[in-house]
């Protein structure tokens, strides 16, 4: 199809977004056009004030307006626990249960061979560098799929010479999920992390 | 109880616009010329067993020509709904109960079956990943462990081979190791199944085949790759590769390479076997699977049996009609000819006429 090269450029920019494929760019891009002049700019504008004013912490590598994080800046947080999670959302997940009071680190992926995400496209050079005394415990919390888990290998492996408890969350039965409609993956995992009652 | 369906629905599955078929408990007979829609009729029970359809086809092809999805809905024996729709574009869905499941391979284990048919013979005549699609499917139809095993292995040597490839030098040891270790263990499972369910069924097949195959005498080995059978060993031998897998491109220990050697009287029945032998060899394996299956699950799975009888000799069809009538519990059947059945099926079978995509019951 020819478009007018503007609205093509569009097309192209809003098709490079994750989960957007062409025929969700092209429908997103006729919006645009369509929408108050107004309306587009706030888009554009926050896009913009977002990118300059938002970068990664420094010491977890989360999303931060500030050098430091939030979290990591808050003297209340236990700094002896660093939980390591695959993508900034994870700690929001995290945080809404109120239980975890210590520090994050985000890996922003994981390994992945078949995608070229290796050891050095994440986060990893910058956890290890905040390795201190005071650290007692990392919690590995990547997701039970098998690049978490290979993640996980790799990241015990690399913690534990170090001196530190290296722990991972279970995995098992969604609470309030029936036994019957339960796939057969999550039930396994139930099953083999079972305890003593 | 054992296994089996009271009831089957399809709505624009193949060439049946639109099936409700009652089932009898014991054998049911589908018979009629070629290209009526007998093999689809159990190609879509195979689907909602396996949830999937024979090999070397797409999903999509089961949809009518002109309508967006098709349904397959079975009533098992106790009652429950067991059901697959498989859209033309998209993936399919499976439910229980009319209660959709998180993953189609969930429906797995439901509705145990054994299928034969004549392009099974990929078994015995074909390649080694054949011989290892058929020990996947049937080990995966029995133990939910089995299929995720496998699916993360699969995974697993794609993400080493990965590391392997297009590269000229070779991948850190720490790198590498967390998916050899995810192979390892996950292998080793895999290989010992393969190995159990192997051992469980060779005397089996073996007495089969002696009933059918004039007293032949048929083995059934497993031939892996490399002969690490625990995880540590299999670890070890992914280590020992590493450099030759580099220059391979690929990882060459490991269940995905190994393979079924069925030998009559001592010879490979791939490369000497008659038709007739290849035939028998293939019934007697699956006889064989049949009877594993029951005593894993405790009853006989349903069995399906497509146009199995019309190319044996008179003989071993009589033979072949007794094996499975004392063995099965709930039996579809497909031929030309009703009298292709035998005695024994045909006394006791409900009988259906297919005829372009109508069936009419017969007795
Ligand atoms: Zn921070």
């Amino acid at each position: 199809m020819n478009y007018a090269r503007p609205l093509a450029e569009l097309i192209a920019e809003l098709e490079r977004l994750p989960g957007v494929g062409p025929k969700s760019a092209q429908r997103l891009a006729y919006h645009l056009l369509r929408v108050p002049n107004a309306e587009a700019e706030r888009l554009a504008d926050s896009i913009k004030a977002a990118k300059s004013a938002l970068r990664f912490c420094e010491r977890c590598q989360n999303i931060s307006e500030h050098q430091l994080c939030p979290i990591c800046s808050d003297p209340k947080r236990d700094p002896s626990k660093i939980c390591v999670v695959a993508e900034p959302k994870d700690i929001q997940a995290l945080e809404r249960i109120n239980e975890y009071h210590g520090l994050y680190h985000v890996l922003h992926g994981l390994m992945s061979p078949m995608d070229g995400i290796g050891p050095d496209q994440l986060k990893i050079k910058e956890l290890l560098a905040r390795f201190d005394s005071q650290l007692e415990e990392v919690i590995l919390a990547l997701n039970p799929t098998i690049e978490g888990d290979a993640t996980s290998l790799y990241l015990a492996r690399l913690l534990k010479p170090l001196g530190c408890k290296v722990t991972r969350l279970a995995h098992g039965m969604p609470v309030g999920g029936e036994l019957d409609y339960a796939d057969s993956a999550t039930l396994l995992s139930a099953l083999e992390y079972r305890r003593e009652v | 109880m054992g296994f089996g369906l009271s009831h089957l629905r399809l709505e624009n599955y193949r060439n049946y616009e639109h099936l409700d078929l009652e089932l009898a408990p014991g054998f049911n007979v589908f018979y009629g010329r070629n290209a009526q829609g007998k093999t689809n009729l159990l190609e879509s029970i195979a689907l909602l067993s396996t949830t999937r359809i024979l090999r070397g086809k797409k999903d999509h092809e089961v949809v009518r020509s002109g309508a967006e999805f098709a349904f397959v809905e079975g009533e098992l024996l106790d009652g429950a709904h067991i059901s697959i729709s498989v859209p033309l574009s998209g993936r399919k869905r499976a439910a229980l109960n009319r209660n959709h499941l998180p993953r189609a391979a969930d429906l797995l284990g439901r509705l145990p079956s054994v299928c034969i048919t004549t392009e099974d013979l990929a078994f015995v005549r074909g390649e080694p990943a054949d011989r290892r699609l058929a020990l996947d499917l049937a080990l995966s139809a029995l133990y939910p462990s089995y299929l995720r095993d496998l699916t993360i292995y699969k995974r697993a040597v794609e993400q080493r081979n990965a590391l392997l490839k297009e590269r000229d030098y070779m991948p850190s040891a720490a790198e590498m190791e967390p998916w050899e270790i995810e192979i390892a263990q996950h292998g080793s499972s895999l290989r010992n199944a393969r190995l159990q369910y192997l051992k469980d069924l060779q005397p089996i097949a073996a007495a089969a085949h002696e009933e059918i195959g004039r007293n032949e005498h048929l083995s059934m080995n497993y031939a892996p790759c490399d002969a690490s059978t625990s995880a540590e060993e299999l670890l070890r031998a992914l280590e020992g590769a590493r450099r030759a897998d580099l220059a391979r491109g690929g990882t060459s220990v490991g269940p995905h390479r190994d393979d079924v050697v069925l030998l009559i009287d001592g010879k490979e029945v791939r490369l000497f076997g008659s038709q007739g032998q290849q035939r028998t060899t293939l019934i007697a394996y699956q006889i064989g699977s049949m009877e594993v299956a029951s005593n894993v699950l405790g009853d006989p799975p349903i069995l399906l049996l497509d146009d199995m009888l019309s190319d044996l000799d008179a003989t071993r069809r009589k033979l072949l009609s007794e094996a499975v009538s004392r063995r099965a519990s709930q039996a579809l059947l497909t031929c030309t000819e009703l009298e292709a059945v035998g005695d024994a099926i045909g006394k006791v079978a409900v009988a259906f006429e297919v005829e372009a995509g109508k069936l009419v019951r017969r007795n």
